[in-house]
């Protein structure tokens, strides 16, 4: 069976005066149908930019994307039967609503482009979307500024169910919202994937969100995969030294405790990205070969890490 | 339709506002009811040359140097400089829109070219190009509004690229992308009803210059000869200012008031657009 | 107990605009010296206003209607501005969220620090120069001679906030206020600046009031708690002992609203608080929190519970929860 969603050596360089920005440098992942791959790393490290390739608002410069097997191409019938079967949410729910439209025309729009049905039948679908998010009547006759973000947030998930996608990235969906709000709509995703089937692409700098939502995580380091594996056997049994850095950064809610070795510095420029491994010149097991030899992604365990060292080492 | 009516509501709330539309309420009645007071027209030889206001009752702003009655042609002079100043700046706000919407959404090569061309059209002297045409083309009502038009439209387009840049990157935009929506239908269906307010506020201040250059054109003489604008008499009267000032004190008024009124209009829809631009002075 | 006044008192605050809804109401809690107090609460329960009432600061037409802020035992809240002016960089200082617009693009991060403490210290430039490149090794940023003269553009965000700490402990301040300091890094970044201010707090014995929605850089950080939920002080006290036994049903939720675990592993739906927080004008008689209560009960609409010691810590709810009633209240 194919996977709902496939991407081969997907790289997208942007050239800038100061030389080649490498955002995304040969991303090979799969998402299968029903799953949840949580994406993680640090800003700049290039998941917004794979995000953008997947859902087609960026162009990849080298490498391939297939959703439910068909590579999409350009143009506006490649963009309408991409439309069909992966859709996005987005950070700011305020931004993603145009704050002149009416909810009801913003949960019904992709249904008009895309010339679903007739008038009445478009309408009835939007309401039966608009419930299952968790919005009432009431709602949709209100414009975006008059509802809260929660309920901003559950619009925006309505209008991308509206065309029954197979894929949803979620770009730091509900890390703008409070954490009330922000365990009504993660049980709200996850009771949308249980009933309709969806596959998520769930990106986020919160990790215990992250853990929580993901059948699998990736970790992104500089426009590459340095870890993907099963999520708990990359939460406990973490292997790259970056996965084992950020896992230490996060504030414990549950006891205080000593945060050991921190991370020290800043993520290199993109643009002049260090010889070999990326990570080498933060990575307190750096030795000499690192600098020489660029680790490619390989099987240990479970999962895959893309570290020379990544048996040897150890807190 | 409902927002516009509340807009109307708060403007006509509003100190500046409520005299700037009483003031153009005014000229708009001058310029509908001119048929209706002075059947006979502007250019009719009604009574004796150089009659002073008030020295006649059927003359209340006097004559001209043929006789004719400059209440007359004031009421009818409205009618032009109303005309040519809509319709100018109604020219030039669509194709400030356009070119600004098309270069600020599509960006690239698309918009360096039309930035250079707007470019081009700023380096100008605007009033001199106006000149130009005018002087090239023959002067008609059309060529006038043309002429006008074609120097404003830069700043509207310059306006709306800004605007659309910004809102380009908004998600709302990303998203209508997803869900495939057509470039053109993002643009005018969802982008610029949100970059309306600073146009909308340009407007008043486009409505205004444009009749004034208009009364400049027809003061230099290059007016259209077959209309009577206010600028017509004020070219008419130049030669009589010192014998006759009130042939161009009444015009020059007329303009002063219009232009004000339009500029009271423009100050105060900025502030019931922009409410919180107000809060933070 | 001791005579000397806390560093900062915060007594029975109300603050509003005209005569609408105050957006916080009867505000309670103090911050020692080389104390960190965490206040915490959602957006829109008042947190940032407090902290700009403190400073003098606050937005547009919002006013101190009642109670008291007290600094060193001084009152400041009806201060001039020109008063407060000068209390702003010796006494106390604050630093925001956002580092980038902080910081003033077209000036130098050197010129801004010696900025301050020239105009507030009246230090030579020389001097001035000198100090400012300590301040940049007390906030640890490498090299701090040649970041002198650098953009805040040139910094990556983690740097731009050791120098916005670095402007705000200039004048050596007794009390720091620090609202969402990390919301905009990552999380190894975020890591090195609460390590940063925890040192800082340490060396200079500053009290430090740490503003933030979250729960985990609280339980590192912070000495003690305040929870506020829609304008009030719902609970107050020791960290540990608050965020292990929370007495309020809504400090309560928001830890059991927060993700442990994986649902791979079998980590059930998350105990989510149903609602959202309600507007100022719109929040409920009696308790605030009640419509969103699991276990309100008729007093709670009828009568605005008091905050009163309970195990401990402060609460405000006529129904706190034990640490009996908690655990089977919400599965861990």
């Amino acid at each position: 069976m194919n996977p709902v969603l496939r991407t081969d050596h997907l790289k997208v360089h942007h050239d800038t005066a100061r030389g080649t920005l490498k955002a995304v440098d040969g991303i090979d992942l799969s998402i299968a149908e029903g799953e949840t791959l949580g994406l993680v790393g640090e800003s700049g490290c290039g998941k917004s930019t794979l995000a953008r390739c997947i859902v087609g608002i960026s162009r990849p410069t080298d490498g391939s994307i297939a959703i439910q097997g068909v590579s999409g191409g350009r143009g506006r019938a490649a963009r309408l039967d991409r439309a069909q079967t992966v859709q996005m949410i987005f950070q700011d729910p305020s931004g993603a609503l145009n704050p002149r439209l009416r909810v009801d025309r913003i949960i019904r729009e992709p249904l008009d482009v895309n010339n679903v049905g007739d008038r009445s039948e478009r309408r009835d679908k939007a309401l039966k979307i608009a419930r299952e998010v968790g919005l009432s009547d009431y709602h949709l006759d209100r414009m975006p500024h008059e509802l809260s973000g929660g309920q901003r947030q559950r619009v925006s998930i309505a209008r991308a169910l509206a065309l029954n996608p197979k894929l949803l990235v979620c770009d730091e969906a509900v890390s703008a919202l409070d954490v009330s709000v922000q365990a009504q709509v993660l049980n709200l995703l996850v009771d949308l994937q249980k009933d309709l089937g969806l596959s998520y692409l769930f990106i986020s700098h919160d990790l215990a969100v992250v853990r929580y939502v993901s059948h699998r995580i990736a970790v992104m380091y500089m426009g590459r995969i340095v870890e993907i594996g099963p999520a708990e056997d990359v939460w406990r049994g973490r292997l790259h030294p970056y996965t084992r850095a950020l896992t230490a950064s996060i504030p414990d809610e549950a006891a205080r405790r000593d945060t050991g070795e921190l991370l020290e510095g800043d993520v290199p420029s993109p643009v002049s990205p260090p010889s070999g491994c990326a990570f080498r010149t933060r990575c307190r097991f750096a030795r000499q070969q690192c600098a020489a030899e660029r680790p490619e992604l390989r099987r240990v365990g479970t999962h895959e890490v893309a570290c020379h060292f990544a048996e040897t080492i150890s807190d | 339709m409902t927002r516009s009516f509340e807009t109307l509501r708060r403007l006509a709330h509003h100190p500046s506002g409520f005299v700037g539309l009483m003031l153009i309420a005014l000229v708009l009645g001058m310029a509908v009811s001119a048929n209706l007071l002075f059947p006979d027209g502007p250019w009719a030889m009604a009574g004796p040359p150089r009659l002073a206001p008030g020295s006649d009752p059927r003359f209340p702003l006097g004559t001209d140097t043929f006789g004719r009655d400059l209440l007359s042609a004031i009421f009818y002079g409205s009618r032009v400089s109303l005309m040519v100043g809509v319709s100018a700046a109604l020219v030039s706000i669509a194709l400030g829109i356009l070119v600004g919407a098309v270069a600020g959404y599509f960006g690239g090569w698309v918009d360096d070219a039309l930035m250079r061309l707007t470019d081009a059209f700023q380096t100008v002297p605007n009033f001199l190009l106006s000149i130009a045409i005018v002087g090239i083309i023959g002067a008609s009502l059309s060529t006038i509004t043309f002429a006008i038009a074609i120097v404003a439209w830069p700043m509207i387009a310059r306006l709306v690229r800004a605007d659309v840049l910004r809102l380009r990157t908004y998600d709302f935009v990303q998203s209508c992308k997803i869900i495939g929506m057509s470039d053109m239908r993002i643009i005018f269906q969802q982008i610029l009803p949100n970059c309306m307010a600073p146009v909308i506020v340009t407007t008043s201040v486009l409505v205004a210059n444009a009749i004034i250059v208009e009364a400049s054109l027809a003061f230099l003489g290059l007016g259209d000869p077959n209309v009577m604008s206010w600028g017509t008499i004020l070219n008419a009267g130049r030669q009589e200012l010192r014998g006759a000032s009130w042939i161009t004190i009444s015009p020059a008024i007329a303009l002063v008031l219009t232009v004000l009124s339009l500029n009271l209009i423009g100050d105060a829809l900025n502030d019931v657009l922009n409410p919180r631009l107000k809060e933070r002075t | 107990m001791t005579d000397t006044p806390p560093l900062l008192s915060i007594d029975n605050l109300a603050i509003g605009q005209g005569d609408n809804a105050p957006i916080v109401e009867r505000i309670r809690f103090t911050v020692a010296r080389g104390e960190t107090v965490g206040l915490v609460g959602e957006s829109g329960c008042g947190k940032s206003m407090t902290a700009l009432a403190t400073m003098g600061l606050l937005p547009g037409s919002l006013r101190v209607r009642a109670g008291e802020i007290r600094l060193d035992g001084a009152p400041i809240h009806a201060l001039s501005q020109r008063k407060l002016r000068h209390l702003r960089g010796p006494s106390m200082s604050m630093i925001y969220q956002e580092p980038l617009t902080a910081l003033n693009p077209v000036m130098t991060v050197g010129a801004q620090i010696r900025e301050v403490l020239t105009t507030h210290l009246g230090l030579s430039r020389a001097k001035a120069h000198a100090r400012a490149i300590e301040l940049l090794t007390l906030t640890r940023i490498p090299d701090p001679a040649a970041r002198m003269g650098q953009y805040p553009h040139q910094m990556s965000g983690g740097m731009r906030q050791r120098v916005v700490i670095a402007i705000a402990i200039a004048c050596q301040p007794s009390l720091l206020i620090a609202d969402e300091p990390t919301t905009a890094l990552d999380v190894t970044v975020q890591a090195q600046i609460l390590r940063l201010l925890k040192q800082l707090q340490t060396e200079q014995n500053l009290g430090l009031l740490l503003i933030t929605h979250d729960l985990g850089v609280v339980r590192q950080v912070a000495d003690r708690i305040v929870v506020m939920y829609a304008g009030s002080v719902v609970e107050e006290g020791d960290t540990d002992t608050v965020l292990d036994n929370p007495a309020h049903p809504y400090t309560a939720g928001l830890i059991a609203a927060r993700p442990k675990g994986s649902r791979t592993e079998g980590a059930g739906r998350l105990a989510d608080i149903p609602g959202s927080v309600p507007a100022p004008e719109n929040r409920p008689t009696g308790c605030v929190f009640r419509d969103r209560c699991a276990i309100g009960q008729a007093i709670c609409e009828g009568r605005r519970p008091l905050l009163t010691a309970h195990a401990g810590h402060s609460v405000r709810c006529h129904f706190p929860l034990s640490a009996a009633s908690l655990a089977s209240e919400v599965p861990s």
